[in-house]
């Protein structure tokens, strides 16, 4: 009848007397406390990175690992820039020597000429493969199809000739 | 009424079971329809079907993607990742585009570390198990290895790479480069091996090598003489300087102090300067730009004169194995007139004057009295400077903690001093090689020991008491009398402090303020190494990963592979290291790969010619302006090498290849090949072509041999070459052209016949 009672054995009585309200305060206040301070516990510590954190996600080329780019600026420094120049423009230190001039890959018209696969094609079989200069050595022996891949995007980061300028935008905006 | 408590607690049952059910409830709505991993499982899976619609079979059963919580186990690896719960395309090419977490693991890493067999958190860290962003992350209280972002991570390459060039990783291998050639290893263990290569020059003659002035200015602050130094600065008193200096400058020796001033002649010594090469390792001067010019081998010559004893010098051009026995710098067997000579002319070409105004203003150091020069000693041995200097009888102590493991210490047993920055190893040991002496905290006298014996036990690994075991006995005031006076002895405390008149814990108080004001009693003796952010960055990742070694099982190690060091017995290595041929060159692993590698040499070039060489180096390239110095051998010498490389340094392959095919080799056929690949635009011949490759027509006239190619390199080598250049010189620029055998034969015959006048004009 009484089944409750067994688990709880109290003494008779006990609940008659209605307990304070300050003591009943007191042991909410605990438990939301305890909640909230639990509940603080588990939240995320700041995100900012610190100095180090900060170093270590800066963005440069060095970061060779993810970026396609920056693979093949390390290469086209080591194997092309002889001739071709560091910026690209065809004036390597070995460019003079050469009857046909290396290639400008910051002419304006270079992309309209080129496309990727056309420039792929010139890097694994030579200048020869794309009607070119023999000059220009077959470097798919040399390099793995991924370093020629990472050459031919880096070009795409290569800049081109300043273009001419809009004579309407020269004036400061709001000046008219 | 009776029942009144009971009906109570029953309802108070009830509401409590109400309570759990209704969480239990949330609970499963949570887990499934509100987890942080479901978003973007289902956006990843409405981008697998649009692929698929794409690719044109999405009509088909299209690829159902449950949403669920995944994981990867790792058994050998104790492992449970569920990052790919949330990182659901990792190993997906098609999601290279999508934004995180659905993203492909960038580079392609991932081909030879696949997910299923490293996991995740083996090289990224975070809590593998947990199944909510921030939890997963780390970045939570009581999770020692939050996600390393950015370069951060290569520092767990080192857990199963433990070679020291990782090439995927080259914050890491810079790192680790840094970590031996700064020397960390003179004061930690930062290896398994317990020899330690000292970095620093040995001064047992530094009294007679330099002047006072100069080691005065280079004690307070190296790189105020060379920017670029190795050595760190250690902000030491100028009390200290002066007792450091007085006792290095009483490292003499007496025959170079009894030896003549010398007195040459210029023009001679500027010639021999010239023919000895000296640039390939010294910087000697500055561009236009302010940038050092020369080599980076040995040290800066530029100012010289301020630094170097004129006799000192002498001695040491005349023989610098006897000085410094492991130098890279060859024994050029100069005789006392040549030393001379060039010690005079680089004693007058190089000198700052600015700077010797400067020493000038300088006070004159105070003189080197006995105690001056004892108090030098204990700082020498204090300091730790015998970790980097060999000097004699010092005993190699490592003056710092071990680092073999501090990259997996627990982050709690790291001390942070009093400062704020987030309590993490990267960070700890960021802030350390940032700033030494920023976790320097006061000693505070503990409340459950006696002050004074505090205070003795902080001050006893100092040299201040090396001698001295335990404390004399007397009563506590007395101790503390005794520690002021032998404080003061040594000059590290005032002379005219006094203990104050009061009860032993206020002089105990008295005391420890006025060493912690000296930093007496502070651990932390670390100089400042005035590193640059990225330089940082590197040691940091490569000490990070230094961690426990059973930390992963065996078959996941990438061993270091064995280097032999080549050190031949004979008389040809009594000869390599009389010339440091190792300095430039590199044999079988060994040396440095400046100048050629010889590994296969006698292969590579015919007996006659290399002779002759090695009496008269000549360049190969018309814009290369370095050559190899010239030694003056001994022409028995010079025969002696010339035939042990054509003997030992060979692969009898390459011979027996040309052998074997040469009668079938055409050499008009070769001509026409030679000009068909375009070989010009990268050699020379006869005067035309490019500046890349060496040229083949090279013509020096006191060579009896001829220097033509076909004088120089044998027939074998060039076959080999012409087919696959980088089987032989694995970085060379010279592209594989793909030529076969035939066409390899016929270019290697038009080569060796190039010297015949038929060819010569026809160009």
């Amino acid at each position: 009848m009484i089944a409750p009672a067994r688990f709880f054995p109290i003494r008779p009585g006990r609940f008659e007397e209605p307990r304070s309200t300050g003591h009943r305060l007191y042991l909410v206040v605990t438990a939301v406390l305890l909640i909230v301070g639990c509940a603080q516990a588990v939240e995320e510590q700041s995100r900012d990175p610190s100095p180090i954190e900060a170093l270590a996600m800066r963005d440069v080329p060095r970061n060779s690992v993810s970026d396609s780019r920056a693979r093949g600026r390390q290469v086209y420094h080591h194997y092309c820039a002889i001739c071709h120049g560091a910026g690209g423009g065809g004036d390597g230190f070995n460019s003079s020597n050469l009857a046909i001039a290396p290639r400008d890959f910051t002419n304006s018209t270079f992309w309209e000429q080129v496309n990727d696969k056309r420039a792929l094609q010139a890097v694994a079989n030579g200048g020869m493969a794309v009607g070119k200069s023999v000059l220009m050595p077959a470097w798919g022996r040399t390099l793995t199809d991924g370093q020629m891949r990472d050459v031919v995007a880096f070009l795409h980061t290569l800049p081109g000739p300043v273009e001419p300028k809009n004579p309407d935008s020269d004036s400061p905006p709001g000046s008219r | 009424m009776e029942d009144y408590p009971v009906r109570r607690l029953k309802i108070l049952f009830l509401l409590s079971s109400l309570a759990c059910l209704a969480l239990l409830l949330m609970a499963a709505f949570e887990e499934n329809f509100t987890a942080g991993w479901r978003a973007p499982q289902i956006e990843f899976a409405a981008m697998l079907a649009e692929q698929a619609q794409e690719a044109g079979h999405g009509d088909g059963p299209s690829a159902a993607y449950p949403i669920e919580l995944r994981q990867v186990f790792l058994k050998d690896l104790n492992r449970v990742d569920r990052c790919v719960s949330c990182h659901t395309g990792i190993d997906n090419p098609a999601f290279q585009s999508a934004e995180q977490p659905l993203t492909t693991h960038p580079g392609n890493l991932l081909e030879s570390h696949p997910v299923d067999r490293f996991g995740c958190t083996i090289c990224h860290e975070g809590q593998g198990r947990a199944t909510n962003k921030a939890e997963a992350h780390g970045r939570v209280p009581f999770w020692d290895e939050p996600l390393l972002v950015g370069d951060l991570v290569q520092s767990r390459c080192a857990k199963c790479h433990h070679e020291s060039e990782v090439p995927e990783a080259p914050v890491l291998s810079r790192g680790q480069h840094l970590v031996s050639a700064l020397g960390c290893a003179g004061c930690h263990q930062v290896g398994q091996s317990t020899s330690v290569t000292k970095v620093g020059p040995p001064l047992p003659v530094i009294g007679s090598k330099v002047t006072r002035k100069w080691l005065g200015s280079w004690l307070t602050n190296p790189k105020s003489y060379l920017p670029n130094t190795k050595m760190p600065r250690y902000d030491l008193s100028a009390e200290a300087v002066d007792s450091l200096a007085a006792y290095l400058m009483t490292q003499r020796d007496s025959a170079i102090d009894a030896s003549p001033e010398p007195a040459g002649d210029t023009a001679t010594g500027t010639s021999i300067f010239r023919e000895a090469q000296c640039i390939v390792c010294h910087v000697t001067k500055e561009d236009a730009h302010g940038n050092p010019v020369g080599g980076v081998l040995g040290p800066d010559l530029r100012k010289i004169s301020n630094k170097a004893n004129p006799r000192w010098l002498v001695a040491f051009l005349k023989n610098p194995h006897a000085f410094t026995p492991d130098t890279k710098m060859p024994r050029y067997d100069f005789n006392d007139q040549q030393a001379a000579d060039l010690a005079t002319f680089m004693l007058e070409e190089w000198v700052d004057l600015d700077l010797k105004d400067k020493e000038a203003e300088q006070p004159t150091p105070p003189p080197a009295t006995p105690e001056r020069i004892q108090q030098g000693q204990l700082l020498f041995k204090e300091l730790g400077c015998a970790g980097c200097h060999d000097l004699s009888s010092n005993d190699a102590k490592l003056a710092g903690p071990d680092l073999v493991r501090i990259g997996t210490k627990p982050v709690h047993e790291l001390d942070f001093g009093n400062t704020h920055i987030r309590r993490s190893t990267p960070d700890f040991l960021y802030t350390k090689l940032k700033t030494p002496k920023a976790f320097r905290r006061d000693m505070q006298l503990p409340t459950w020991q006696k002050p004074v014996e505090a205070i003795w036990q902080n001050l006893r690994p100092s040299a201040l008491f090396a001698d001295v075991a335990t404390l004399p006995e007397g009563s506590e005031a007395q101790q503390l009398a005794w520690i002021l006076a032998r404080a003061q002895g040594a000059g590290i405390l005032a002379a005219d402090l006094k203990l104050p008149e009061s009860p032993p814990l206020s002089q105990a108080e008295w005391l420890t303020r006025n060493l912690n004001a000296i930093g007496a009693l502070s651990p932390l003796k670390m100089p400042t190494f005035d590193l640059s952010d990225e330089d940082v960055e590197a040691v940091t990742i490569a000490l990070m990963g230094r961690g426990e070694p059973t930390a992963l099982p065996k078959q996941y190690d990438v061993a270091q592979t064995p280097t032999i060091s080549f050190a031949p017995q004979d008389s040809f290595g009594v000869l390599e290291r009389r010339y440091r041929c190792l300095s430039c060159h590199s044999i079988r692993g060994s040396g440095v790969r400046q100048a050629s590698d010889l590994t296969y040499e006698g292969s590579r070039v015919n007996r006659e010619w290399l002779a002759h060489y090695l009496i008269m180096p000549y360049s190969m390239r018309r814009t290369l302006t370095i050559a190899m110095p010239i030694f003056h051998f001994a022409q028995a010498d010079s025969q002696l090498m010339a035939e042990y490389m054509s003997l030992v340094f060979v692969d009898t392959r390459l011979d027996e290849e040309w052998q074997r095919d040469k009668d079938r080799a055409d050499v008009q056929r070769g001509q026409a090949l030679f000009d068909a690949k375009g070989c010009i635009a990268c050699h020379q011949l006869n005067g035309k072509g490019g500046d890349v490759g060496p040229s083949l027509t090279t013509q020096v006239p006191e060579f009896p041999q001829g220097t033509w190619v076909g004088d120089k390199l044998k027939p074998g080598w060039i076959y080999k070459w012409l087919r696959s250049p980088q089987s032989l010189v694995p970085d060379t620029l010279e592209p594989n052209l793909g030529l076969t055998e035939q066409e390899a034969l016929d270019v290697t015959a038009f080569i060796l016949a190039l010297k015949n006048p038929e060819f010569q004009d026809k160009k």
